[in-house]
C-alpha cells in the first residue's frame, strides 16, 4: 500500500506527518527539525532555497525571499486582503493576466501555487528520504474559511509537487481528529442531547 | 536422515507404514499392483493420485513462496527498525543538546566578563572548559563564521548592514555561536552580514 502523508501547509511553518500504529508521527525535515519554514528564495547565484535555509538568508535578500504565500493563495490582485498583505511584504506582488495575485522572485513572476509547490516538494523529498521509498499521495489542511478557488490552488500546488492530493481537510477538523473527537463518542453525549 | 549409508526413501517409508497398517488390520490388504486395483474412495486410481500430487506440489510451491516473501519482509522490517532506532537516538541527542546550548551561551558570556585575579572565577572557568570538552567528545563542533562568506546553510542573518572593512556578503560579527553535530546543524550561527 502506498504511503500517505498529511501536510499542514502553514502561513509561517509547515509540518508533515504519517500514521504509525494508529498514531500520527511527525516526519523530521532533512535539517532534523519538525517544522519547515514556509519560505522560498532565490539567491544571487540563481539557486533556489526552500525552508530553513531560505529563512536564514531572508534578511540579506528581502526582495527575492517569499514568505506568507498562503495569504495570496487563490486570490485576485484587487482583493482587499492582497492589498493588506502587499503593504507588509518586502517582495513584489503583481497581477497575472487572469487577474490573480502573483509574486516576483528572481527575474520572473510565480503563481502562489508554484511557490507552495516548492515547499511541498521539499516536504515530499524529506519524507522520501525518511521512508526510503517514494511518496506520491498526501492529505493537506487549509483554513476553514478558504473558498473554492483557494482550495483548488492548494490542490494545484500538490499536483505541481508531484503529490496526488487525496483530500483537503479544514484545519479545525484536522485538529479535532488529532484530539480524538472521532473516537471519544461517549464524552460528547452532552453535545447531541 | 543424516545417515549417508542408508537414506530411507519415500517408497520405503510408505511400505513400512503399509506393513504397519497390515498388522493392525485383521483383513489382508490386496497386493499393491496398480492395474489390478479398482478405484474406490479408499483406493483412488493413479490418475486421481497424480492429480492430488500435482495439487500438493502447487500448494507446496505457493507456501514456499509465501514463506520466502515473509522472510524477506521480516529482514526489511528488522533493517528498518534498526535504522529507525539509530535516527531516533540521533534526534533525541540533538534535541537535548539544543536545549543545553542556551546555557552554554550564558556561561560563555559570563566568562567574557570574568573578574581578573579571582581564584573562584578561575575555578568556574575550569568547569566551563570541562563542559566544552564534553560537547566535543559527543561530536559537537562550533560553526566558524567570523569573517567568512555568509552561508545560509550554517548561518542565520539577523542584520544586513553597510560595513567599511568587511567584504560584502561576508559575516561581520557572530552574535550567537552556531553548533553542529557531525554533518547536522544543531543551531545555525546568528550573524550580522555586510551589505
Amino acid at each position: 500500500m502506498p504511503r500517505i502523508i498529511g501536510i499542514d501547509l502553514g502561513t509561517t511553518n509547515s509540518v508533515a506527518a504519517f500514521m504509525q500504529g494508529g498514531e500520527p508521527v511527525v516526519i523530521p525535515s532533512a535539517e532534523g527539525e519538525r517544522l519547515v519554514p514556509s519560505v522560498v528564495a532565490i539567491n544571487k547565484n540563481g539557486e533556489r532555497l526552500v525552508g530553513r535555509v531560505a529563512r536564514n538568508q531572508a534578511i540579506t535578500n528581502p526582495s527575492n525571499t517569499i514568505f506568507s504565500i498562503k495569504r495570496f493563495m487563490g486570490r485576485k490582485f484587487d482583493d482587499p486582503e492582497v492589498a493588506r498583505a502587499r503593504s507588509v511584504v518586502p517582495y513584489e506582488v503583481n497581477a497575472a493576466p487572469n487577474g490573480d495575485a502573483w509574486v516576483k522572485m528572481g527575474d520572473r513572476l510565480y503563481s502562489p501555487p508554484e511557490i507552495s509547490a516548492m515547499i511541498l516538494t521539499k516536504i515530499k523529498r524529506d519524507a522520501e528520504a525518511y521512508f526510503g521509498e517514494p511518496v506520491t499521495q498526501a492529505v493537506i489542511t487549509v483554513p476553514a474559511y478558504f473558498n473554492d478557488a483557494q482550495r483548488n490552488a492548494t490542490k494545484d500546488a500538490g499536483r505541481i509537487a508531484g503529490l496526488e492530493v487525496l483530500r483537503i481537510i479544514n484545519e479545525p477538523t484536522a485538529s479535532s481528529l488529532a484530539y480524538g473527537l472521532d473516537k471519544k463518542k461517549t464524552k460528547l453525549s452532552w453535545f447531541t442531547t | 536422515m543424516a545417515n549417508d549409508n542408508h537414506k530411507p526413501s519415500l517408497s520405503e517409508d510408505l511400505s513400512q507404514s503399509l506393513s504397519a497398517q497390515e498388522t493392525s488390520q485383521p483383513e489382508e490388504m490386496p497386493p499393491v499392483e496398480a492395474a489390478e486395483i479398482s478405484a474406490t474412495p479408499e483406493h483412488p486410481d493413479v490418475e486421481t493420485l497424480l492429480k492430488r500430487l500435482e495439487e500438493a506440489e502447487v500448494k507446496a510451491a505457493e507456501h514456499l513462496d509465501g514463506w520466502q516473501r515473509t522472510q524477506a519482509e521480516f529482514i526489511n522490517y528488522r533493517n528498518r527498525v534498526q535504522r529507525d532506532a539509530e535516527i531516533q537516538r540521533a534526534t533525541m541527542k540533538a534535541e537535548i543538546l539544543q536545549k543545553i546550548l542556551p546555557i552554554l551561551d550564558d556561561l560563555d558570556l559570563a566568562m567574557h566578563n570574568m573578574p581578573a585575579d579571582d581564584p573562584w572565577a578561575s575555578g568556574i572557568e575550569l568547569i566551563v572548559r570541562k563542559f566544552h570538552s564534553l560537547l566535543a567528545a559527543e561530536g559537537v563542533t562550533r560553526i566558524e563564521a567570523e569573517g567568512k562568506p555568509f552561508d545560509p546553510n550554517f548561518h542565520e542573518a539577523i542584520s544586513h548592514e553597510p560595513h567599511d572593512t568587511v567584504e560584502s556578503g561576508h559575516v561581520i560579527e557572530v552574535v550567537r555561536n552556531g553548533y553542529m553535530i557531525g554533518e547536522r546543524v544543531l543551531r545555525p550561527a546568528l550573524v550580522r552580514v555586510a551589505q
